[in-house]
Parts: structure tokens; C-alpha cells; sequence
């Protein structure tokens, strides 16, 4: 019999809050943490906003670990670590942990560090070449710090899938623990706010208020989005077999039931709305866990504020769903965070199993008008409810398209 | 439910010793040196001048100008390479898109389009930036772009998982064709020569000046370069039942993660011993099995006397008799693409029974005491092969390859 996979505990750092219970909080009250961007001088664009973390302090977190070799980067993957071991009550004496793994998704953390390295050797001479910054440029090193900081010697790694990155990663790490590669992985993902990703974003007009005249706010589904907002994070969830969480008596957040993933080349062109990709990556994820779409509560979107990506999911959604649909909520929680790429998958897990555990679904802010192109079941409200499963979906720009299922498991705590 | 076996039925390389399987192949048992001074970008401001590049690529040559243009140079390294393991599979018009993935390694992926970006900045300011560059650098592109050019739209990923990464993704395709997620991946990794890594380790000090000599007494250190490979990984059944030329069979892999230090390695080598016995594990293969390892071998002093001790810690006594080589005495450290043009010359190392040579080899160390095959390559019934990966952060990756019979 196939290994059960379960989530046994959450680390967030996100713009709206730093730990479970800060971010969950913000989550159903609607609180959004897209605000003016202050770590770089956005005076000379008409996008301004972003997800940035302003209330964040590595050294608390880390409480007496050197933290001196880490970029913002790594900072971010080890406080999500941390955060995460605290919250599933892990006794993390410092011993070398042979049998526990770390899986991130990362696409755009290293890419500041390298630029900025890079710069500086060619403007300032080969000289000015600093080690910390060099290996902080490579991008696995993201992890690494974490990987060196906590012990963990099952393997370090990461996956870039763009935004659909850290559900790749949380399947690998599934499937890696079913290949008794692991016992324990941690998975996760990380976004960083910078400038260069920004002013990408920005002049491909693919930023809200990009173009002139247009309100730079982000509104998932809504007819007045006009582009995404940029955000940064991480956040970890634990994964643990089954049998080995039980026999620690673990608190279990819900089950990884099923993942699919395909590649849509239509959607990397642009010219269809189809959602092909993003369909079958559904059906696949619904298909693994042995699920039909009426047996779905829940739907965390990847809603982003695109206008291209918003009208492809809601196609995809509806052609998977069909009739399913009008007993499934749906919400985007990007209206409140941003789109934090290979973080996002992963926050939206963290969201989707406090949800089951709580029955509170969070709203989906500034759904005011929205899109008759769209017409999926939002609301600008939470809602309560009983939840056993949802279903997370991810669509990256590139064409790559992940979708995730889970399952609330019965009781709070497992019984050994 | 895990026991679909899973074969190598394609070859593309990209390498400074040669471009395509046949002159990669010749040059690895030639003993051909690939590392020349470098023309990607200005050295004189540095201590070093020397490197490996895919000398004489010319993507207009294997792309659309139209694909060319609109891609970054890891990407049409990756699709150059895929687009010769295709052909060299013989499976046109036979891909079943929907059961086809791709899964590759690299360091930092679109690392020279990172650098045009910063000399833009460095010259005129940000606000010159071209916005065709948010085009081209997202690491996603480059597998994204070989499935669009190979109409494949199965799982599609990059694992920039360092100087580990070839081996990383040759090991999750594994892992995919033999749950049966997939038929066929194809498999490998891409990296352009970047200025930066060429940097950092010139300034640390693990750079060689004109030549790379692991395991020689007098190795000065690595030498960066360039390079990508992808093969064909197909499972079993359906390589058999279209006839297909079977390379090696991939047996199984190991990961470990030192968990010691960002960048140097375990004293002792202890990731490394990890991810060879669990690649030995995973394939049911024992110490007496292996009759040949491919080196991580990089020049540096670090490694290669750790690599060597790690090697005798899980060999024992049999160590001394296995036959141990480094091709990056002749192309270099081709970074994420260096585990999987390793993996590329072990199955034909396996299927030709030669082992290339490690070249420049000229005085033993005594911390590196194993059979190197020194300059000359070596004709050798090679039966099955442990091909080894170690990286930043303690990253260690090792893939198992057995003869196909």
C-alpha cells in the first residue's frame, strides 16, 4: 500500500504576517499586505506597489544563530525553517537529522544576489569580489544555509517551476518519502522583492498600473484587474509519513491526496484561453487522489490579477468542474499577498489546511465586479463551513501548470 | 508499483571538447583538451584567462533564427542538446506528448542574460533595461523551451540544484518513468560560461591557471566552463518494443546534503559516502559491481582528496582495483551541466567498454591514491558505474548505470 503523507506543521514569512497565526489571521480578515515598496525607488515608474515584508526580523526568529552570511534570500528559507520545526512541535536538539530532507521551490532568489555581484566586480574590479556574496549568488545556496543551520542531510534541493514551483516541490518530497529517500521534508518556497524582477515585470506591462491610467491595485477575477503585484515570502510545510507523525504524536494539519502537473505550450504563446495545461494537471491531481471534482470543497486559487492567466483558470476550473462547481468554494489569496512565484504554491497549502482544520475559507479581496469572462464562486467575505478537501492550483507564465490535492484528516491529533 | 525499468536510448552534448555524441565521444578517448582562453567575456582584469567553452556553437545552426532569438543561452544549449538526443533516439513522430516530461539541472540558469542586463545597468542607469530580458532569464524557460520546440507537455522542470544538478534531474526523470507517471524524459543539464562563477572562484583561489589536473599532486583547481547534455530516458518496454539502441540502463541514485558548510566540503566526505551507498541501495548493486567511477574530480585540492577518501570508505580494499576517472581534465567544470555530461560518457563508456582517460596527469598524490586511469584511455568491460556530483552547500548527487544486455 502507497505511504500516507501528512503536514505536520507550517512556517510562513509573508507580507501579511510572519507565522501561522499572524498570516491566518490577516488571511480571513482581509487584511492586505500589498502596500508603496521601500526597498527600492520605484519614483520613476507608474507601478509602485508590491508584497513586501516589512516586519520581519531574522535575528529574533533565529533567536543566537549566526546570520551573518545570508542574504535576504536565505534569510527568508531559514525563518520559514524555523518557524516551521516550532510550530510541529519538533525537538531539533541541533544533532544531524540523516533521514529529513529540504525541498524548495525557488525561480527568482538568487537572481539580486548574482546581479549584484556581477555588477559590482565589473564596475569596482576583481577586488571588490566578495566570497559571501559569491556563494550567496549561487542559487541552491538559498537553501544551503538552511540545510547547514538545521542539520538536515537527506538531501538539499531546489526546483524552479516558476510560480507552480514549491508544488513540485511538495510532490517531490511526497514521492520521496514514499521512496524511503526520507522520513521527514521539509518543503517549501521563496520570493525575493527586487528591482531587477520588478522594472522585468513592469516594462513587459505585466504589472498592475503598468500601463497608464489603470489602478494599480490586485483584484483576482475582478473585471478591473490589470496585471499582478509583486510580493516576496517563504513558507515551509512539514511532510512526514503517516506512521512516523502518529508515533510522535504529532498535531496533522491534512494529507497530501494527489498532484498533476503538465506543460501547455498554447498558454506559453498566449494565443488560447483554453487552460489545457492547467485542466489536465487538475484531472491528474483528482486522478491520484482518487477523487471526483463534486468531492472537492475547496479551490485556493492561483488567481493572480493577470488578466490572460485570471480568464484561463476560471476556463480550466469550469471545464474540470462543470456542474461540480456550484458546491466548491473558491478564493484567490493573492488579493492579498501578491504574487510571490515559487512561494505561492506553498502559502496557498498553509491557507488550504487551516482552512479544512477551521472551516473558514478567506476572502478574496476586492472582488467587487467581478468578471463576466470569469464567473467562478469568489466572495469579498470568509465563509464557514465543514471543508474535507482542496484543491491548490498554480499557473506560471511559462506554460507549467500544478494543481494539488488535500484531505483533512479526522480528529486534531493523530493517536499512535 | 516501482518496478518499471528504465533505459538511456538518447545522446546530445554540448561540450568544449565537441559538439553532438560522436565528437564528444572521440575526444573523451582521445584525450583531447577542450580549455583554451576564454573569448565569452574579458579576463584581463583577472589572475586567470583560461576556461571551456562550446567553441564554434552557432544556434542558428540547429534553431529557428526566430527560436534562437527569442531565448537566453542555457535554453538553446537545452534545446540544441534535446533536439540531437531526439535524434539520436530515433523516436520522431512517435512522442506521446502527454507521457513525456523534462528535467534539467543547472547552476544559475540564464546567467548571461543576467549579466547583459547588469552592464546595461552599469552604463546607462536601469531605466535603459530592455524589457525583452524578463523574456528570456525566468530559469522555468529553458525546460519550457525544449518542450515547446519537442511538443512535449508532460511534467517540465529545472532543478538549479548546483554543480549536483545534471545528476538531480536525471534522477527525478528516473523517478517519474519508473512510477509510471511518464514514458519518456528527457533528462540533463544546461550552463552557459558565467563571468560571475568565474569570478568567485578565481577570487577564492580554486581556480587553475591553463589547465585542470585532478588528482594530481600538483592540481592548482578547477576550471570553469560550459556545457549541456540531455538524454533520451525511456522505459524499458517501450524502448523495446520500437527497437530501440539501449545505451545503459539507470539503475538508481543517491542524494545526501553534507549539512556542514555552504560551499566546502565534509572533511571526510561524509554526503558523499551517503549518496554512493545509497545509489548502490537503490539499485541492488553491490561493492563487486562496479567496475567504474566517474569522478566528481574537479582539480580542486579539497575535493579530489576528499572524493578519494569517500571512494575508499565505501570500497574498502576494492577501491585501489576500480578503475576511477575525471572527464573534467579535459572540458573542465561545466557546472549544473557537468553531472549529466558525465552521464552521458559513463553509458557510452559502458556501451563501448572504454573509459576516458583523466588527462594531465603527471605526479601521484599521496592523499589521492586510486587507479585514475592516467592520460590514456582504457579499454575495459565496464559492467556498471557509480557517476559522482558534489556541491555547494554539501549537495551531493550519485547515479548508478549498469550495461544493457
Amino acid at each position: 500500500m502507497q505511504k500516507r503523507i501528512v503536514i505536520t506543521g507550517l512556517g510562513v514569512v509573508s507580507p501579511i504576517g510572519v507565522g501561522r497565526d499572524a498570516f491566518w489571521s490577516s488571511l480571513v480578515n482581509g487584511k492586505s499586505g500589498i502596500k508603496d515598496i521601500s526597498v527600492f525607488d520605484t519614483s520613476k515608474m507608474s507601478s509602485k506597489k508590491g508584497g513586501e515584508i516589512t516586519d520581519f526580523d531574522p535575528v529574533e526568529i533565529l533567536d543566537g544563530i549566526n546570520i551573518a552570511a545570508l542574504d535576504r534570500t536565505a534569510q527568508l528559507v531559514c525563518s520559514a525553517v524555523k518557524l516551521g520545526i516550532d510550530d510541529a512541535g519538533l525537538d531539533w536538539s541541533g544533532t544531524q537529522k540523516s533521514k529529513t530532507g529540504l525541498l524548495f521551490g525557488s525561480s527568482f532568489g538568487h537572481t539580486h544576489t548574482y546581479s549584484q555581484f556581477d555588477r559590482t566586480h565589473v564596475s569596482k574590479g576583481f577586488l571588490a569580489a566578495s566570497a559571501k556574496d559569491f556563494a550567496n549568488s549561487v542559487a541552491i545556496t538559498n537553501v544551503g544555509h538552511a540545510s547547514v543551520m538545521f542539520g538536515l542531510e537527506a538531501f538539499n534541493g531546489l526546483v524552479s517551476m516558476g510560480q507552480s514551483s514549491s508544488l513540485g516541490a511538495i510532490n517531490l518530497g511526497t514521492s520521496f518519502i514514499r521512496l524511503d529517500r526520507a522520513d521527514m521534508v521539509f518543503v517549501g518556497g521563496v520570493e525575493v522583492l527586487y528591482l531587477e524582477n520588478f522594472l522585468q515585470f513592469y516594462l513587459a506591462d505585466r504589472l498592475a498600473s503598468s500601463r497608464d491610467g489603470q489602478p494599480e491595485m490586485c483584484a483576482p477575477f475582478d473585471r478591473r484587474r490589470n496585471g499582478t503585484i509583486l510580493a516576496e515570502g517563504s513558507a515551509v510545510a512539514i511532510l512526514e509519513e503517516y506512521e512516523h507523525a502518529a508515533a510522535r504524536g504529532a498535531k496533522v494539519y491534512g494529507e497530501i491526496l494527489g498532484y498533476g502537473t503538465a506543460f501547455d505550450p498554447q498558454f506559453a504563446s498566449r494565443q488560447k484561453t483554453t487552460g489545457k495545461g492547467l485542466a489536465k494537471a487538475m484531472r491528474l491531481a483528482l486522478n491520484s487522489a482518487n477523487l471526483k471534482p463534486e468531492e472537492i470543497d475547496y479551490i485556493c486559487a492561483a488567481g493572480s490579477s493577470s488578466t490572460y492567466e485570471d480568464e484561463v483558470e476560471c476556463s480550466a476550473i469550469k471545464e474540470v468542474f462543470e456542474s461540480a462547481l456550484e458546491n466548491v468554494r473558491v478564493s484567490a489569496i493573492k488579493s492579498m499577498i501578491g504574487e510571490c512565484f515559487s512561494a505561492a504554491g506553498v502559502m496557498q497549502l498553509c491557507t488550504s489546511a487551516i482552512a479544512l482544520n477551521t472551516g473558514t475559507i478567506p476572502p478574496t479581496v476586492n472582488y467587487q465586479d467581478p468578471d463576466p469572462n470569469c464567473g467562478l464562486p469568489l466572495s469579498a467575505e470568509a465563509q464557514q463551513g465543514s471543508f474535507k478537501t482542496a484543491m491548490v492550483n498554480t499557473l506560471d507564465d511559462s506554460g507549467i501548470a500544478a494543481s494539488l490535492v488535500i484531505g483533512r484528516t479526522t480528529g486534531d491529533r493523530l493517536v499512535a | 508499483m516501482f518496478d518499471r525499468r528504465v533505459v538511456i536510448t538518447g545522446i546530445g552534448v554540448l561540450s568544449p571538447i565537441g559538439i553532438g555524441k560522436e565528437a564528444f565521444w572521440q575526444a573523451l578517448i582521445e584525450g583531447k583538451n577542450g580549455i583554451r582562453p576564454v573569448t565569452a567575456f574579458d579576463t584581463s582584469d583577472y589572475p586567470c584567462h583560461y576556461g571551456g567553452q562550446v567553441w564554434d556553437f552557432d544556434p542558428n545552426h540547429y534553431l529557428s533564427p526566430q527560436a534562437a532569438a527569442r531565448m537566453g543561452e542555457a535554453s538553446q544549449f537545452a534545446v540544441t542538446s534535446a533536439k540531437m538526443a531526439l535524434d539520436d533516439a530515433g523516436i520522431e513522430g512517435r512522442l506521446d506528448p502527454e507521457r513525456t516530461g523534462v528535467a534539467l539541472g543547472s547552476t544559475n540558469c540564464e546567467v548571461r542574460v543576467i549579466e547583459k542586463l547588469g552592464e546595461i545597468w552599469n552604463r546607462e542607469g536601469y531605466e535603459q533595461t530592455d524589457p525583452e530580458f524578463i523574456a528570456k532569464y525566468p530559469p522555468q524557460l529553458i525546460p519550457a523551451n525544449v518542450a515547446i520546440e519537442l511538443e512535449v507537455e508532460g511534467p517540465v522542470v529545472i532543478m538549479p540544484n548546483a554543480c549536483a544538478a545534471g545528476n538531480w534531474a536525471i534522477g527525478c526523470a528516473f523517478d517519474l518513468i519508473r512510477t509510471g507517471d511518464v514514458d519518456v524524459m528527457f533528462a540533463g543539464g544546461s550552463d552557459p560560461i558565467s563571468r560571475s562563477a568565474y569570478v568567485g572562484f578565481s577570487r577564492t583561489f580554486a581556480m587553475a591557471q591553463e589547465f585542470c589536473q585532478p588528482f594530481d599532486k600538483n592540481r592548482k583547481g578547477m576550471m570553469v566552463s560550459e556545457g549541456a547534455a540531455v538524454l533520451v530516458l525511456e522505459n524499458l518496454d517501450n524502448a523495446r518494443r520500437r527497437g530501440a539502441r539501449i545505451y545503459a540502463e539507470i539503475t538508481g541514485y543517491g542524494l545526501s546534503c553534507d549539512a556542514y558548510h555552504i560551499t566546502g566540503p565534509h572533511p571526510e566526505g561524509k554526503g558523499a559516502v551517503r549518496a554512493m551507498e545509497t545509489a548502490l541501495a537503490s539499485s541492488g548493486l553491490s561493492i563487486d559491481d562496479v567496475n567504474y567511477i566517474s569522478a566528481h574530480g574537479t582539480g580542486t585540492k579539497a575535493n579530489d582528496k576528499v572524493e578519494t577518501l569517500a571512494i575508499k570508505s565505501v570500497f574498502g580494499q576494492r577501491a585501489k582495483q576500480i578503475p576511477v576517472s575525471s572527464i573534467k581534465s579535459m572540458i573542465g567544470h561545466t557546472m549544473g551541466a557537468a553531472s549529466a555530461l558525465e552521464a552521458a560518457a559513463s553509458a557510452l563508456a559502458l556501451s563501448e567498454g572504454i573509459i576516458p582517460p583523466t588527462i594531465n596527469y603527471s605526479e601521484p598524490d599521496p592523499d589521492c591514491d586510486l587507479d585514475y586511469v592516467p592520460n590514456v584511455a582504457r579499454e575495459h568491460r565496464v559492467e556498471a558505474v557509480l557517476s559522482n556530483s558534489f556541491a555547494f552547500g554539501g549537495n551531493c548527487s550519485v547515479l548508478a548505470l549498469r550495461k544493457w544486455r
